[in-house]
């Protein structure tokens, strides 16, 4: 068992408070994503729980024993850098056996332990070579694997992904997910990456400015975020968060932009969010991929705007369209055809669309 | 605003090829970008273009006139580099300043071009700051704008933004494109994000091993690439390759236990082939629908928000399928995937050569 | 890279292009005072001490040092080097006052260094009171030893020893109290080089030592010793070599006495100069101590490059 829960986890840095009071609990054997913009806390976060950053207040407990005074050496867990920081003077062998001397074991167990990572991590060729003449991926593994040959129940990440080519990236963010599910290990990824922290995580952690967004399951965050925040951090391209006053009277509840562009609401869902709101200053919020371009007469939910943009990315086209004067991003398949400077409607669809409160940025009636 | 061209240009080190026969015209006013993995020779050839290295054969021309005579400081380029190389113990403005002050241009017009400059990149209000009080984000715009404040024939940038957040990249990609346009500047512009590059290169150059594989616009690069390497490399999850052998005569491919027939108009001969068709080119079909379909099973999903990526395993092979919104699978369903030929393409076995591209 | 390596269609490397030639002329003349006042300070010395050194010479003869060939004999000069039992002496306890000073040093330097990588209240001025004995003149520092060491000086009073009870006189005491001298003045740079070294070593990789399980004892010697092989390698170096020529603080704490029991290589030859007037044979020590140290630092460097090509070997063979 391998649980890690944070209580009131705080850190200063003198007059900058990197992380304020979190509390999270990471279950047993899960991938937990740290996700969030650079400077948001989620590395300090993860060397608090590494014991290699020593916490200004709370609690760390590993299964229920707290191991905020445990020095990093006495924790068991396993930790890769985010420059990987390879015993560049040892070679591929004595890097992946250092962890395994450190603990006492001896010479022929480590020998086998050894070559079985090294053919796991398909190292074997590498095994005798200076570390220092690697190539960048071959450093990754070799940064993975001389965590994981410890056996640690606990597995910590620091972007391990990001300084790899892309190609390499999609193929190691398999291979991560197969060794976490292989040697059922409690993982924790901090990452600023959203498609990455959706892909590999069973539940994502959003920070910013050393507080908890949110905490929830990939698609949980992507689908219902609780704030702007998160809102607009995940999905690619983010999600359009327009400024708008809900508005009405005669019996319909109608959604005003300032540019001039309204419409009344009809979808059920938006509706009962629309009642629930105690003030009138919202940011109405629309995924990319969830709305749809018709032409201008097209009947439905939603406002006119023009072409204002077209960015073609291979598997998928984003059409930038100006609303009064605000910018819009919707998805749209390849191949299709939107001319600059056309006139065309963007249709809101049903259930997918989201309001928050203007001042605080929290959603509106989220059950 | 100047043309650009390569003319035969090799350049080695020893043993070792930088670059090799590339000839190259980027047009005036373009948006032209240079792909590769790393160690292919694009920043070999932002080099030779801005005079830092000297090519073995063959010649650089800038706006017409050969420039192998010329020194780097007489060419007239703007560059960016990766790593933004911002004086830091100079505030943002007088970054911006000292291409100006070197070429001697008078205060007056160095505040009233700073200006303009600042203007149009927004950091106006970050003019008196030093580098190490900016956020990575404005550093790289400081960056930007000292490359503009000069008025070059052209200006070249490697890898501007590699080293931002993922969510700044998108914006501050939407924002080059626009300023390209707005100012109306040839630019070159290296990288290896290949979602980067499509998205705002009016066309681009794909690199491997000091070679250029194939130069058009994102649109031909993506949907009609001239052979496997180009195809694999761009396209994010890659495109999917099914290795086989091919009728031409009976139009059938084969591989393994798996069969079928596929129109493949143009070629008539026989041999090694792979057919290659993008994940988003593939549906989930309930029996009917598509032109070919076949059997598989799920293997893994990666449910990314927008869109879920779909594992599927027919025998050994696993192929990825990009499918638009959250649908739900359970691991291992049997499910039936469907293609049609227009958005297939095939390639020759043994030389990787495009046979056969997407309509 | 001969043309037929190239791959087809090369053709040679095109000539020097104009503003190349101009910056290099330019280079040229700008340096040309420098070097030619390089040659008269260094090569005109050095090619006069070669001609001496193979001639009987010395200024006692009357005659000009030009004509010195007059009594040219070749490699005779060279031969009474081998014979020559005080030189090889001076040799022997110049080698003994290293062997023994710069480990001395060096263990302390570093022991120091250790010390010195935690932040503690003060640090920087026990810092600055640490460099301080690197930064005395040496003969000043050999006027205060000389003082200290003196019968009836403080060091004998703090140890309770007989006013009679002699350092600088004594035959073995005399050295002692050289590499004491040492010692004292050294090992500050010792300590500063090594902790510039310590500091050196990439943080992140001694975090991940210690996730990994390592104790600090163990993370020392496995990972900031084997990074600091090349500075440790530097600070050895440099000490070596400057305490081979050492003088200044021998000649004022005792001359080279008693006799010739703390007699250095440097402090023989300077009384072979200055004393005994033998500038031939003085010239011929020079060269050949030159020479001598010249082949050990090519073997050294030969040794380093035969390792160099064994690693690469290794990796060719696995790849």
């Amino acid at each position: 068992m391998a649980t890690i829960e944070l209580k009131s986890l705080t850190k200063q840095f003198g007059q900058l408070l990197a992380v304020n009071s979190l509390d999270l609990l990471i279950p047993d054997r899960k991938f937990v994503a740290l996700l969030g913009p650079s400077g948001c806390g989620k590395t300090t976060t993860m060397n608090m729980i590494a014991g290699i950053e020593s916490a200004s207040d709370g609690e760390i407990l590993f299964d229920g024993n707290n191991v905020r005074t445990l020095p990093a050496r006495q924790r068991g867990v396993g930790f890769v850098f985010q420059n990987y920081a390879i015993f560049t003077h040892m070679t591929v062998y004595e890097n992946l056996a250092f962890g395994l001397r450190s603990r006492g074991m001896k010479g022929p167990e480590i020998e086998k332990k050894v070559t079985d990572m090294a053919e796991l991590m398909r190292l074997t060729d590498r095994l005798h070579w200076p570390s220092a003449r690697l190539s960048v991926n071959e450093m990754q593994k070799v940064a993975i694997g001389r965590s994981a040959v410890t056996e640690p129940a606990i597995f910590l990440l620091d972007e391990p992904l990001s300084n790899l080519d892309a190609a390499f990236r999609a193929f190691m963010r398999t291979e991560l997910k197969h060794l976490q599910h292989q040697f059922q290990q409690t993982m924790v990824y901090v990452t600023h990456d959203q498609i990455e922290a959706m892909s590999l995580a069973d539940m994502i952690a959003v920070m910013n400015l050393g507080v908890l967004q949110q905490y929830g399951t990939p698609i949980e965050v992507y689908n219902r975020p609780n704030n702007t925040f998160v809102a607009n951090f995940m999905g690619s391209p983010s999600m359009n968060l327009l400024d708008a006053t809900i508005g009405g009277g005669d019996g319909s509840t109608r959604i005003e932009f300032p540019g001039g562009g309204q419409f009344e609401v009809n979808d059920e869902d938006l509706l009962r969010r629309c009642k629930s709101a105690t003030t009138g200053a919202i940011k109405f919020g629309a995924r990319p991929e969830d709305i749809a371009l018709e032409p201008s007469g097209h009947t439905g939910d939603g406002v006119k705007a023009k072409v204002n943009f077209v960015e073609p990315i291979g598997p998928r086209t984003i059409v930038h369209l100006a609303v009064g004067e605000e910018i819009i991003k919707v998805v749209v398949p390849k191949g299709s055809g939107f001319e600059l400077g056309s006139d065309v409607k963007a249709v809101f669809p049903k259930g997918k669309c989201h309001i928050f409160d203007a001042e605080t940025g929290n959603a509106i009636g989220l059950e | 605003m100047a043309q650009l061209e390569f003319n035969d240009v090799t350049k080695m080190y020893g043993d070792i090829v930088a670059v090799k026969d590339i000839s190259l015209t980027i047009s005036d006013n373009e948006f032209f970008c240079i792909f590769g993995p790393p160690s292919c020779g694009k920043t070999t050839l932002l080099r030779l273009l801005l005079g830092l290295v000297q090519q073995d054969t063959g010649s650089v021309l800038i706006g017409g006139k050969d420039v192998t005579e010329v020194g780097p400081q007489e060419r007239d380029l703007a560059m960016v580099f990766q790593n933004l190389a911002l004086f830091p113990h100079m505030t943002a403005y007088e970054n911006l300043a000292f291409p100006l002050v070197e070429r001697k241009v008078s205060k007056a017009d160095i505040k009233a071009r700073i200006g303009e400059v600042a203007e149009t990149l927004h950091i106006t209000p970050l003019l008196k700051k030093i580098p190490a009080h900016l956020s990575g984000g404005e550093r790289q715009r400081v960056a930007i704008g000292r490359a503009l404040v000069r008025d070059p024939a052209a200006f070249l940038m490697d890898e501007p933004i590699a080293a931002l957040d993922a969510r700044l990249r998108e914006e501050m990609r939407v924002e080059l494109k626009r300023l390209q346009r707005e100012l109306n500047h040839t630019l070159v512009y290296v990288t290896h994000d290949q979602e980067e590059a499509m998205s705002i290169a009016d066309r681009m150059a794909i690199m491997e091993d000091g070679r250029i594989r194939q130069v058009g616009t994102p649109d031909e690069i993506y949907n009609h690439p001239n052979g496997r390497y180009v195809a694999e490399l761009i396209g994010s999850p890659p495109m999917n390759f099914i290795d086989g052998a091919f009728d031409g005569a009976s139009k059938r491919f084969s591989a393994g236990d798996f069969e079928m027939s596929i129109g493949f108009e143009g070629v008539s001969a026989s041999g090694a082939a792979s057919i290659g068709v993008r994940p988003e080119d593939f549906r989930v079909t309930s029996g009917g629908g598509a032109e070919i379909e076949f059997d598989a099973n799920v293997y893994e999903v990666e449910p990314l928000g927008g869109f879920t990526i779909v594992d599927c395993n027919i025998g050994e092979k696993v192929l990825k399928v990009q499918i638009p919104g959250q649908p739900t699978f359970e691991l291992g369903q049997a499910i039936k995937l469907g293609f049609d030929s227009k958005r297939a393409h095939l390639f020759d076995g043994p030389s990787g050569d495009v046979l056969a591209s997407a309509a | 890279m001969t043309e037929q390596t190239v791959e087809t269609g090369a053709k040679k490397k095109p000539a020097m292009l104009q503003h190349e030639i101009e910056a290099k002329r330019l280079g040229l003349y700008m340096s040309l005072p420098a070097q030619l006042l390089l040659a008269f300070i260094v090569a005109f010395p050095f090619l006069m001490q070669v001609y001496i050194s193979l001639t009987w010479w010395g200024p006692l003869d009357g005659t000009l040092w030009t004509l010195a060939y007059e009594s040219m004999n070749w490699f005779g000069q060279y031969g009474e080097i081998f014979q020559d039992g005080r030189f090889w002496g001076s040799i022997g306890r110049t080698f003994a006052i290293l062997g023994i000073a710069v480990p001395i040093e060096f263990l302390l330097g570093l022991g120091l260094a250790m010390l010195f990588v935690q932040k503690f209240p003060g640090r920087p001025i026990f810092y600055s009171i640490m460099l301080t004995p690197m930064m005395i003149v040496p003969a000043v520092t050999g006027l205060m030893f000389f003082l200290l060491f003196q019968g009836t000086g403080p060091i004998n009073d703090m140890l309770g020893l007989p006013q009679n009870y002699s350092w600088l006189q004594d035959i073995n005491r005399s050295m002692i109290t050289i590499i004491i001298a040492d010692v004292w003045q050294w090992t500050p740079l010792m300590f500063l080089i090594l902790l510039a070294g310590i500091l050196g070593v990439p943080e992140d990789q001694l975090r991940m030592a210690s996730i990994l399980g390592a104790g600090k004892w163990t993370s020392f010697v496995r990972i900031v010793l084997p990074k600091m092989k090349t500075v440790m390698i530097i600070a050895l170096v440099i000490r070596v070599v400057e305490s081979f020529k050492i003088f200044d603080t021998v000649y004022i704490m005792t001359r080279g006495g008693p006799g010739v029991a703390t007699e250095t290589i440097s402090l023989y030859i300077y009384k072979m100069t200055f004393a005994d007037l033998e500038w031939s044979y003085v010239a011929a020590m020079g060269l050949f101590i030159l020479v001598a140290l010249s082949l050990l630092a090519v073997l050294g460097m030969w040794q380093m490059s035969a390792a160099q090509k064994r690693q690469k070997a290794m990796m060719s063979a696995e790849s």
